[in-house]
């Protein structure tokens, strides 16, 4: 759709991913072992984003639980009320600035990606 | 109106340059950058200094106030200057803007000057730099409006003197040359195996493929695009390059193995989506993933940073082996003057593949260096330590050194070490021409390959496997003990006995490695762990 944006939003991990996190730098950790749910969102963490869209009147477009992301789209104003950016900022997409949620979404979302397009990464041939 | 007022700035008092001329005013569209330095939230008490913490606690302790950040970029909105990068970790936020722009937010009269013994210009000033009164506390310092530095001309001196003469004659090999030169198994296809790459740009030709893998005299590779957030195999621009090497280089070696290539556009959103639908790709199934793209640590946000190292755990947990390129960029990773390591290579739970300088032939190698070719401009290894990720379990008897600046010991890389210079490179064919590519994003493939290999011999994945690879040690390794990743005069690394920064613990020994790896795997089958 015309000027919407669409944004990745990463929820946090599990309490069980701290586990797993130590076993693995240990080199104590068998994947035979994994349970999806070791790994997934939170059901109440994910609720509560789509709420939170729901409120700002952004779009769900994929709800991810396993790869912890939720995808939204929404117009420019609307993403900039939704997270806080001055407005006016976000217009580029070049937007490097911090982003504001509300409690308790600032503990359950890591990540809002979308909101800088520029290229992060180099390729490392020669 | 917010941000007229304006007060001096404590310290920034300046005399006109002195042992230089005024040449005049500069072009006012002239573009600079400059840096704001925020004041701490909290002050810094002594006692932190003397009892190191993580990085993230003293970030969210001692950093700067993100109120503040926000202010700042009011400022330069208000200012018409563009906000390149904030950091609350750092303290820091970087603005471009023009001379004009600049001169008005500041009150400051930027001119030109040269350098009377040098004849070199720069930029320079007089008097105070001033900034808003809702700054005031806030904005500690700016920095780079002014580029008199005198360090600078020394440093270049530096370099000249240090320059070492021509470049060997080249020896170029294939990839399954290589192969050789670290006893990879043979008798293995990697049948059964798919091996994932990451492109975040260009493309495959088929046509190159097929040709490609029939000069080598191997059958070729079951070869699939996939897409991520709209990434496609798009052929025709310089990433061609990379996205051929890592084809050529793992399909050559593995071509019993599926390559599942996964396109993302080059932004984090993409970078991360991609490796999450790789790892978690339940039609694919790739049980080990390449990646030759990465940043240094400080180019990337907090929030990407952590949400990537995220995905990579979750790789991890799965038992996806991930090897990434350590950069091509030396101990400076591209950012002269300072040690940085390169993202996500210096991620924990990555396999971060560093290079040498490779010369021999059959299956004897001759010499083995680490890869610095920066006096002729052709790359050094990345490798150093992480100024993020706290050193790692399984790290703690390698001997990862302090970072200089700070005392930080962080997770230090590469891990291991591979041929990557491109005077000794990789023959491969790139839109229908030949050439010799080397770089680091040559090793991340490489070690994909031999992975691939080892988990068909094995009739195991072996996933993760950093932690058993240190308990290992050099003894499964050609340890690299000469030569350094030193790309700007800093003097970090230098190559040693056993694990350093700039070679891990080296090239791999594929027949120590596989026999390590095949009597743990049968330990373990039967004490039943």
């Amino acid at each position: 759709m015309a000027g919407q944006i669409q944004l990745t939003l990463i929820l946090r991990q599990p309490e069980a991913a701290n586990e797993i996190s130590e076993r693995l730098l240990a080199g104590t950790w068998n994947p035979a072992e994994m349970n999806a749910a070791d790994i997934a969102a939170n059901p109440a963490d994910v609720s509560e984003v789509l709420s939170f869209a729901a409120k700002n009147s952004l779009q769900v477009l994929k709800t991810n639980p396993a790869a912890r992301s939720i995808r939204v789209a929404g117009s420019v104003p609307d993403i900039e009320n939704a997270f806080g950016i001055p407005s006016g900022c976000l217009g580029n997409l070049n937007y490097k600035g911090p982003v504001e949620l509300p409690a308790p979404l600032n503990q359950i979302v890591i990540a809002v990606l979308g909101l800088d397009h520029s290229p992060i990464a180099k390729s490392h041939a020669q | 109106m917010a941000f007229e007022a304006l007060v001096p700035l404590t310290g920034s008092t300046k005399a006109a340059p002195v042992g230089a001329t005024l040449v005049g005013a500069l072009n006012e569209q002239e573009l600079l950058s400059v840096t704001l330095i925020l004041a701490r939230k909290t002050a810094l008490p002594n006692a932190v200094l003397e009892q190191p913490m993580d990085r993230r606690t003293f970030g969210d302790t001692y950093g700067a106030d993100p109120a503040n950040i926000l202010l700042v970029e009011k400022f330069a909105y208000n200012k018409g200057l563009t906000v390149v990068e904030t950091s609350a970790f750092k303290r820091r936020v970087i603005l471009n803007g023009t001379v004009k722009a600049m001169n008005a937010a500041f009150n400051v009269q930027l001119q030109s000057y040269k350098n009377t013994k040098t004849g070199h210009t720069f930029r320079g000033r007089a008097g105070d730099i001033s900034i808003a009164q809702e700054l005031e506390g806030v904005v500690i310092g700016v920095l780079g409006l002014d580029t008199r530095e005198v360090a600078r001309a020394h440093f270049r001196m530096e370099r000249r003197k240090k320059k070492k003469p021509a470049a060997p004659p080249p020896s170029t090999y294939t990839p399954l040359q290589v192969a050789a030169l670290y006893g990879f198994p043979t008798g293995v296809d990697g049948t059964g195996q798919t091996i994932g790459i990451i492109e975040l740009g260009g493309g495959f030709s088929p046509t190159d493929l097929a040709t490609y893998f029939q000069s080598l005299g191997v059958t070729a590779p079951n070869v699939t695009a996939v897409s991520v957030d709209g990434g496609a195999n798009t052929p025709g621009g310089d990433a061609d390059g990379e996205v051929m090497l890592d084809i050529e280089v793992s399909g050559s070696i593995a071509p019993g193995a599926n390559i599942a290539v996964y396109f993302a556009p080059n932004t984090d959103q993409g970078f991360i989506d991609a490796i999450t639908d790789a790892a978690q790709d339940t039609t694919r199934n790739p049980s080990v993933i390449s990646i030759s793209w990465g940043g240094p640590e400080d180019s990337w946000t907090a929030q990407s940073q952590t949400a990537m190292n995220a995905a990579l755990q979750d790789a991890a947990a799965l038992g996806v082996t991930v090897t990434i390129a350590a950069g091509d960029n030396g101990s400076s990773d591209g950012e002269p003057g300072a040690l940085h390591v390169d993202f996500p290579g210096s991620s924990p739970y990555a396999l971060c593949c560093g290079g040498t300088t490779l010369v021999g032939s059959g299956s004897t190698i001759t010499s083995e260096v680490v890869w610095n070719e920066t006096a002729s401009n052709e790359g050094a290894t990345g490798g150093g330590v992480s100024a993020i990720f706290p050193l790692p379990t399984y790290q703690q008897s390698a001997g990862v050194p302090a970072l200089p600046t700070n005392g930080f010991v962080g997770r230090g890389v590469p891990d291991v070490a591979g041929n990557a210079d491109p005077v000794t490179g990789y023959s491969i064919l790139v839109d229908g021409q030949s050439e010799v590519v080397g770089g680091t994003s040559a090793v991340a493939p490489l070690w994909a390959a031999l992975v691939a290999l080892l988990n068909q011999q094995l009739g195991k994945n072996v996933g993760y496997f950093n932690p058993t690879l240190y308990g290992f040690g050099e003894s499964v390794f050609n340890d690299i003990t000469s030569g350094n990743n030193d790309d700007s005069g800093l003097g970090y690394y230098t190559a040693g006995p056993g694990w350093d920064a700039c070679s891990g613990f080296g090239s791999p020994d594929a027949a120590a490695l596989l026999s390590a790896l095949s009597s743990s795997v049968s330990s373990s089958a039967k004490s039943g762990t």
